[in-house]
C-alpha cells in the first residue's frame, strides 16, 4: 500500500452560528490549531488550497487565497478551491497532487453562512445545481434531493410511512453521534417522533431531513508520506484520493436514485488503495440530506442497491455497530460549513485513527470519506490508514 | 439582482418556448437542453429539433422553502418529466394538487408565468407540465 500524503496536523471550529466571527477569523481559528497540532512552523506551509463555495454571494467576498495566506503571515502560492459542497474534498485532492512538488501542504476550508436570511442561502446554495434549467424552474436543493428520495421509494416499492421512518432513523442516529461531539452546531438528540412529525421543507423530506445552515472552518496539514514521522509519531495516511464528476443539473443523468460520479470516485479509490469497501472500518458520507446518505451507501458499495434501508433498520450503522457511518454527526447535526465540510471529515476520520474521537470507533485502521458536489455533479472519496501495511 | 438580465434569458427563448432541444445526426439520439456531443455515440454533428411537448412525471416534489425568486409562490409542485423522445427535465406542475400527482401519470407542457424580477422588474415565462387524459 503506498501513502500519497501524511496528515501531520487538524484544526477545526465549532459548527454553528457564530455571530461575531468572519470568514478570515473562522479561518484563522482553524488554520493555526492544525499549525499547532502539527507543531511545524507557518514559515514550513510552501502552498494553500482553501475551499470555499458562497463566500462571493453571501459575503460579497473573493480571492481567499489571498486571505489563508496572510493569516500566516507567508505569502506562498495560495489557491480558492470551489466545487459546490464537494470543495473541500476537491482541495484536499488538489493538495495533494501538489505534494508532488511540494513537501508541506496546508489545506483549509471555511464557509459564513447566517449573515443572511434563510432565503438568500438557499438561492446561493442553487449556485450548485444548474441555474438556467433547475433554479430558473423553481427548484431548491432540497427539493432535489426530494425527487431523488421520491424516484426512490417509488423505484424500490417502500411504502411512505415506512420510508418516512427510515429517513428518520438516520437523522436519529446522527444526531445521537453529535450528542456526544462538542465542535458539532446540534449536539442533542432527537426522536423518531419529532423527525417525523418536523415541518416539510420539500415533500417528502421534513426538516430533521436536512443538514442546517452553518458557519465552520477545518484545516489539515499534509506532508510527503516518507517525511510525516520526521514531524509527528502519529501520522494519519491518505493512501486513496479521487474526484469524479458528472452532469450538472439531476434531471439529465441516467438515474435520479444512484450518483454515478460517487460510484466512480469510490471504485477508483478503492482500486488505488487496494482494498476493498469491506476493509473501511469507519465512514464519513456526505448526509447533506437523509436520503443522501441512503444513496451513498449504496453507491459506495456497502449495501445493494435498494437494500441499505435494511442496515439501517437493524442499527447497524450507529459507531458501536458493524458499519460505523457518520461517527462525527455527519452533515446533518454536526452541521454543514459547505465549504469547510469535506475538510472536516478528513480531520474527524484522522481523530479516528488517532483514537480521539468522541463517538470512537474501536480499532479502526481504514477510514472512508465521500464528499458531494451539488446533487451529483462531483464527488470525492479519499481512503486513510493508521499505518501502512 | 445582476439575474434579472433580460439577455441572459432571451438567449434561451427558443430552447426554453418551443422545446428546442437537438438530435444526433448519426445515431437519432435526441438532447435537451441542447448538448456539444451526442452523449450516446459521441458525435460532434448535431442538428436543431423540436421535442413533442408530451411525457410522464418520473418524480416530483412540493416545495415549501423556495429561492428569493419563487418565494410568492410557495407551495408549489416541481417534478422530473420523461420527454415522449427520452430526455428528463425538471419544471414546475401546474394545475394540480400535490395528492393528485401520481409516478408515471402523462404530463404536457404548458406555457406559464414562472417568476417576476420584483415589481417594476422582468417577468420571466417559460413551459410548466399539467396532466392530460
Amino acid at each position: 500500500m503506498k501513502a500519497l500524503a501524511a496528515i501531520i496536523g487538524i484544526g477545526i471550529t465549532k459548527f454553528g452560528e457564530h455571530w461575531n466571527k468572519g470568514i478570515k477569523e473562522l479561518l484563522a481559528e482553524a488554520q493555526l490549531k492544525a499549525l499547532e497540532d502539527s507543531g511545524i512552523s507557518e514559515k514550513d506551509i510552501q502552498q494553500i488550497y482553501v475551499a470555499n463555495m458562497c463566500a462571493d454571494s453571501l459575503s460579497g467576498q473573493l480571492h481567499l487565497g489571498s486571505i489563508a495566506s496572510q493569516i500566516l503571515g507567508i505569502n506562498v502560492p495560495s489557491y480558492r478551491v470551489e466545487a459546490a459542497c464537494a470543495s473541500g474534498g476537491v482541495a484536499i485532492n488538489a493538495a495533494i497532487n501538489a505534494l508532488r512538488h511540494k513537501d508541506i501542504v496546508l489545506v483549509s476550508g471555511v464557509e459564513k453562512m447566517t449573515d443572511v436570511d434563510t432565503a438568500k442561502v438557499t438561492t446561493a446554495l442553487m449556485g450548485a445545481g444548474n441555474e438556467e434549467w433547475e433554479e430558473f424552474h423553481g427548484a431548491t436543493f432540497p427539493a432535489l434531493y426530494a425527487l431523488m428520495a421520491n424516484a426512490y421509494m417509488h423505484e424500490f416499492g417502500f411504502a411512505e410511512e415506512k420510508f418516512r421512518e427510515i429517513l428518520s432513523k438516520i437523522a436519529v442516529k446522527n444526531h445521537k453521534h453529535a450528542s456526544k461531539n462538542p465542535f458539532a452546531q446540534f449536539p442533542r438528540e432527537i426522536t423518531l417522533q419529532q423527525a417525523n412529525n418536523a415541518s416539510i421543507v420539500a415533500y417528502p423530506l421534513r426538516l430533521f431531513d436536512c443538514s442546517p445552515i452553518s458557519d465552520g472552518a477545518a484545516a489539515l496539514v499534509l506532508c510527503k508520506p516518507e517525511l510525516a514521522k520526521k514531524f509527528c509519531d502519529n501520522p494519519v495516511y491518505v493512501v486513496a484520493s479521487a474526484v469524479a464528476t458528472d452532469t450538472l443539473a439531476l434531471a439529465e443523468r441516467e438515474s435520479l436514485t444512484s450518483l454515478k460520479a460517487t460510484r466512480l470516485a469510490a471504485n477508483d479509490a478503492l482500486n488505488q488503495a487496494g482494498i476493498s469497501i469491506k476493509d473501511i472500518n469507519v465512514f464519513e458520507v456526505h448526509d447533506c440530506f437523509t436520503i443522501a446518505e441512503l444513496i451513498a451507501m449504496e453507491d459506495l458499495g456497502i449495501a445493494e442497491r435498494g437494500k441499505a434501508s435494511k442496515l439501517i433498520e437493524e442499527e447497524q450503522t450507529y459507531y458501536d455497530a458493524s458499519i460505523p457511518i457518520n461517527p462525527s454527526g455527519g452533515l446533518k447535526a454536526f452541521g454543514h460549513a459547505v465549504g469547510a465540510t469535506g475538510i472536516k471529515q478528513a480531520v474527524e476520520l484522522t481523530k479516528q485513527l488517532r483514537n480521539e474521537a468522541y463517538c470512537q470507533v474501536e480499532n479502526a485502521e481504514f477510514a472512508l470519506s465521500h464528499n458531494v458536489g451539488g446533487s451529483g455533479g462531483t464527488a470525492a472519496v479519499h481512503i486513510y490508514a493508521r499505518r501502512l501495511l | 439582482m445582476f439575474r434579472s438580465s433580460v439577455p441572459l434569458r432571451w438567449r434561451r427563448y427558443a430552447e426554453r418556448y418551443r422545446l428546442i432541444g437537438n438530435k444526433c445526426k448519426k445515431c437519432g439520439n435526441v438532447h435537451y437542453p441542447k448538448v456539444e456531443i451526442c452523449e450516446k455515440c459521441g458525435s460532434k454533428e448535431l442538428e436543431e429539433y423540436k421535442l413533442k411537448p408530451y411525457g410522464k412525471l418520473l418524480s416530483f416534489s412540493e416545495v415549501y422553502s423556495p429561492t428569493e425568486e419563487f418565494s410568492a409562490y410557495a407551495p408549489y409542485c416541481v417534478g422530473i418529466i420523461q420527454l415522449e423522445e427520452g430526455p428528463k427535465i425538471l419544471a414546475m406542475i401546474a394545475d394540480v394538487k400535490k395528492e393528485d400527482l401520481k409516478i408515471g401519470m402523462k404530463l404536457k407542457a404548458c406555457f406559464r408565468k414562472l417568476y417576476k424580477d420584483g415589481n417594476n422588474g422582468v417577468i420571466h415565462y417559460g413551459l410548466k407540465f399539467t396532466p392530460y387524459f
